[in-house]
C-alpha cells in the first residue's frame, strides 16, 4: 500500500479542451483543496483553455486565453499558437514522432510544446503555493525520489503450491509481504536467449 | 511534492508513455518512472469527486453496491464511466467507459456559423483573427452555460460591429439576423435591445445544442435500462459542458426523479482535477479495477502432438518445444484489486541458457480471454494460442541474468510478479540464484 509521505500534492488536468490544477494540504485531518486561478487571463477557479504560444526558437511566452490574445495582437503572427494539442496522442503508436502544428503553419514536435505547457503549469502552481504559505518554503526543484508508493514496488510474494512439470500455476493473489519465497520449482520454460538484448522499454538496473 | 496527472481512460500506453515523459522533461519529476508522478484516469477522479459531493453537499451515505453514473462531458467527448460506490467510499470500475463525440465544440461550432452567418466573407475573416474573436468566445462561454430552455439571451456584438463596414449598430444588424429565417430556427423572431444587443430566442439557442443534447439523452437513457446498471442511483455531470444549465435540465426531463438523481456538482468543470487532488493523496481509493485487455507472457512448452501447431515447433537436439505460446496472466474484464500481486515461477529451457527474457503481451483475442483457456494442454479446453497471432502486441520485455550454466536448470527459476490493479502496469522479474532483478513500470496497460 502506498504511504505517502508528502505534504502536498498537485493534480494536473491537461485537457483537451482546457487545463487546470488543484493543489492540497495534508494537514492533519482537514485536508483543502485549492484549485488554479489565472492560469492564462482565465476567471479565476475555471479551468484555462489548452492554448499556448511559444516563441519562434520554441520559449514558452503565454498560455491560455492570454496565448490567444497575444497572438492575436502582434502584427505579423511570426510566433507559434498552438491548439487542439491533445487530439493528437489519441490511438497514436511508437515508431514516429508526433509534431504538433502552429497557426502559422510551423510545426514543432509535441513532446516540446506539451513540455512547454507542464513547465507553465508547475511554475505557476509552486508559486500559488508558495503565496498561499507565507512563512514555509516550496522547494522549486524536484524532490529526490523518497520510497514511497509501495504499490509500485512489488513485495515479495510467496509461490503458491505447485506440481512439477505442470506448466506455469494459476495466478496467485499474494498475500502481504511475510516470508521470502521458499523455492518450489514449476517446470516451466522460459525463451532461450536468442533474442536481441535490450529493449527501449525496460529500464535496467531498477 | 506528490505530482498527478489526469489522462483520458481510453488512452493506450502510447498516450501515458508520451505524459509521463513530458512531465519528466518539464522536471516535475527527477526521472521517467518516479513515482512522485502518479498518472490518474479521469473518470475515476470525477467518480471520487462525486462521491465526496454526495456526503458533504448532499449528506448522502451512499449504500454498499449503489453505483453512480459519471458523464464526463468536455469539449470533444461526453466519455460515461459507472463505478460501485459503498459506505467506506471505496469504489470501483461497474461498467466499460463508453460514451460518443458529443463535446461542446459542436454547440460552439453551431454558435460560431450562426455569427459567420451575420458577416459577409471578408469581414469574418478579419474578425475570425482577431482579439474581439477572442472576447466573444468568452461570453458565449457565458451564455452557453448558464442557457436553459425558456431563456432568451442577451448577446453584445459589438465585438462583431468592429468589423462589419456598413452595419455599426445591433438595429442595422438585425435585419441581416432576420434574413436567416430558415436556416436557422427562431432567426426572424431576434429583437434589439440597446444600441450592441441582440435578444436572442430561446429556439435559436436550442438549435445550437441540437446537435449533442438528443444524442446525449437519448444514450444514457438506453443505459439505464440495461439490466447491469439497475444499481445506478445517481448520475454526475461533470466536465466543461456539465455546467450547462440546458444540458442538466434535458437529463432530468428524460431520467424520472425515482429511477436516479441527476447531481450537477457545484463545479462541474473542476471536478476532475479535485477528484485527481484526492486521489494523489489516497491513490489506494479505487480498490479494484477492470482490466480492458488479455496479458500474459509469451513462453515454451514440451511439444505436444494434436494440441500445438506444427510451425510452432521447435527441435533442439533431442528436445520438441512449442514456441510463442501464450501464457494468460489477466482476462480482459476481469477484476484486479489496486494492491493486488500475481506471480508465477518461469524456468529455463536449456541447462546452457545464461539468460532469458520475460515477454508481456496484450490482447483482446477472444480465446485468450476465455476463462477455460490455459497454456497447460491438459488443463486447457480451448485451442492454443500464440503470441504471433494477430491482435497480440508486445507490452514490454524484460531481460533477466539465470547465472552459471552449472547450476541445475531448476535451480535458476525466474520469480515474475506483476500488479494490474494500478493506473500504471508494473512488472518485475527475479532470478532467485543470481539475485538478478529487473521492474518495468509498464506505462499503462488497464
Amino acid at each position: 500500500m502506498p504511504q505517502l509521505s508528502l505534504s502536498q500534492v498537485v493534480a494536473v488536468d491537461f485537457g483537451t479542451a482546457r487545463t487546470g490544477y488543484a493543489y492540497q494540504y495534508k494537514k492533519g485531518n482537514t485536508p483543502e483543496i485549492f484549485v488554479s486561478e489565472g492560469l492564462g487571463g482565465t476567471i479565476a477557479g475555471h479551468k484555462t483553455p489548452t492554448e499556448v504560444l511559444l516563441s519562434e526558437q520554441g520559449d514558452f511566452r503565454a498560455f491560455g486565453d492570454d496565448a490567444r490574445t497575444a497572438y492575436y495582437n502582434a502584427p505579423d503572427q511570426a510566433e507559434l499558437f498552438f491548439t487542439n494539442l491533445k487530439m493528437e496522442l489519441y490511438g497514436r503508436e511508437d515508431g514516429h514522432v508526433p509534431m504538433a502544428r502552429a497557426h502559422n503553419g510551423t510545426e514543432l514536435p509535441l513532446m516540446k510544446v506539451v513540455t512547454a505547457i507542464l513547465g507553465h503549469v508547475r511554475e505557476h502552481a509552486l508559486e500559488a503555493i508558495n503565496k498561499s504559505r507565507v512563512g514555509e518554503s516550496v522547494r522549486s526543484t524536484p524532490a529526490r525520489d523518497a520510497p514511497a508508493l509501495a504499490s509500485c514496488a512489488l513485495t515479495p510474494c510467496p509461490p503458491s503450491q505447485t506440481s512439477p512439470l505442470v506448466p506455469p500455476c494459476a495466478p496467485t493473489v499474494c498475500p502481504p509481504p511475510s516470508a521470502p519465497p521458499t523455492h518450489t520449482h514449476t517446470h516451466t520454460l522460459t525463451h532461450p536467449h536468442t533474442r536481441r538484448r535490450s529493449s527501449s522499454r525496460a529500464c535496467s538496473g531498477c | 511534492m506528490q505530482w498527478v496527472l489526469t489522462v483520458p481512460a481510453i488512452w493506450d500506453s502510447y498516450g501515458k508513455h508520451f505524459m509521463r515523459t513530458a512531465a519528466h522533461k518539464a522536471q516535475l519529476v527527477p526521472h521517467h518512472d518516479s513515482s512522485r508522478l502518479l498518472l490518474a484516469l479521469e473518470p475515476e477522479c470525477a467518480a471520487i469527486e462525486c462521491y465526496e459531493t454526495l456526503k458533504s453537499a448532499h449528506n448522502i451515505t451512499p449504500q454498499d453496491g449503489t453505483m453512480c453514473m459519471i458523464l464526463d462531458c468536455g469539449g470533444g467527448t461526453v466519455d460515461i464511466a459507472t463505478h460501485v460506490l459503498s459506505s467506506s467510499g471505496v469504489y470501483k470500475e461497474a461498467f466499460p467507459v463508453n460514451g460518443g463525440p458529443w463535446g461542446s465544440t459542436y454547440v460552439d461550432a453551431a454558435f460560431e456559423e450562426l455569427i459567420r452567418a451575420m458577416m459577409e466573407e471578408g469581414e469574418y475573416s478579419a474578425y475570425a483573427g482577431s482579439s474581439e474573436k477572442v472576447q466573444m468566445k468568452l461570453t458565449w462561454e457565458r451564455i452557453k452555460c448558464a442557457f436553459h430552455a425558456a431563456t432568451t439571451v442577451t448577446l453584445d456584438v459589438s465585438p462583431l460591429l468592429a468589423h462589419t463596414e456598413t452595419v455599426s449598430t445591433a438595429a442595422e444588424l438585425l435585419p441581416r439576423v432576420h434574413a436567416l429565417a430558415g436556416r436557422f430556427e427562431g432567426a426572424e423572431q431576434t429583437s434589439v435591445k440597446g444600441k450592441y444587443q441582440l435578444l436572442l430566442p430561446p429556439q435559436l439557442l436550442v438549435g445550437c445544442f441540437a446537435r449533442v443534447i438528443p444524442q446525449i439523452t437519448a444514450h444514457v437513457v438506453r443505459l439505464l435500462t440495461q439490466e447491469e446498471l439497475e444499481p445506478v442511483k445517481y448520475v454526475f455531470l461533470v466536465g466543461g459542458f456539465g455546467e450547462s444549465a440546458f444540458l442538466h435540465e434535458a437529463l432530468k426531463a428524460v431520467v424520472p426523479q425515482e429511477r436516479a438523481q441527476i447531481i450537477r456538482p457545484a463545479r462541474p468543470g473542476i471536478a476532475i482535477v479535485r477528484g485527481a487532488c484526492r486521489f494523489g493523496v489516497n491513490p489506494m481509493v479505487i480498490a479494484s479495477r477492470r482490466v480492458l485487455k488479455t496479458y500474459g507472457v509469451s513462453c515454451k512448452l514440451e511439444f505436444l502432438a494434436g494440441a500445438h501447431r506444427e510451425d510452432k515447433k521447435e527441435v533442439k537436439g533431442s528436445e520438441h518445444f512449442v514456441t510463442d505460446l501464450f501464457d494468460p496472466w489477466v482476462r480482459q474484464g476481469q477484476q484486479v484489486g489496486a494492491d493486488q500481486v500475481l506471480c508465477k515461477y518461469y524456468l529455463p529451457t536449456h541447462a546452457s541458457q545464461e539468460s532469458a527474457i520475460i515477454q508481456i503481451y496484450a490482447t483482446s483475442n477472444r480465446t485468450a480471454a476465455d476463462p477455460g483457456y490455459h497454456v497447460d494442454p491438459t488443463l486447457t479446453s480451448c485451442p492454443a494460442v500464440y503470441v504471433s497471432d494477430p491482435g497480440f502486441s508486445l507490452v514490454c520485455e524484460l531481460d533477466i541474468f539465470l547465472g552459471s550454466t552449472a547450476s541445475a536448470v531448476a535451480d535458476r527459476a525466474v520469480e515474475v510478479r506483476m500488479a494490474f490493479g494500478f493506473t500504471e502496469f508494473v512488472v518485475e522479474a527475479t532470478c532467485s540464484r543470481t539475485g538478478s532483478k529487473r521492474k518495468v513500470t509498464c506505462n499503462y496497460v488497464l
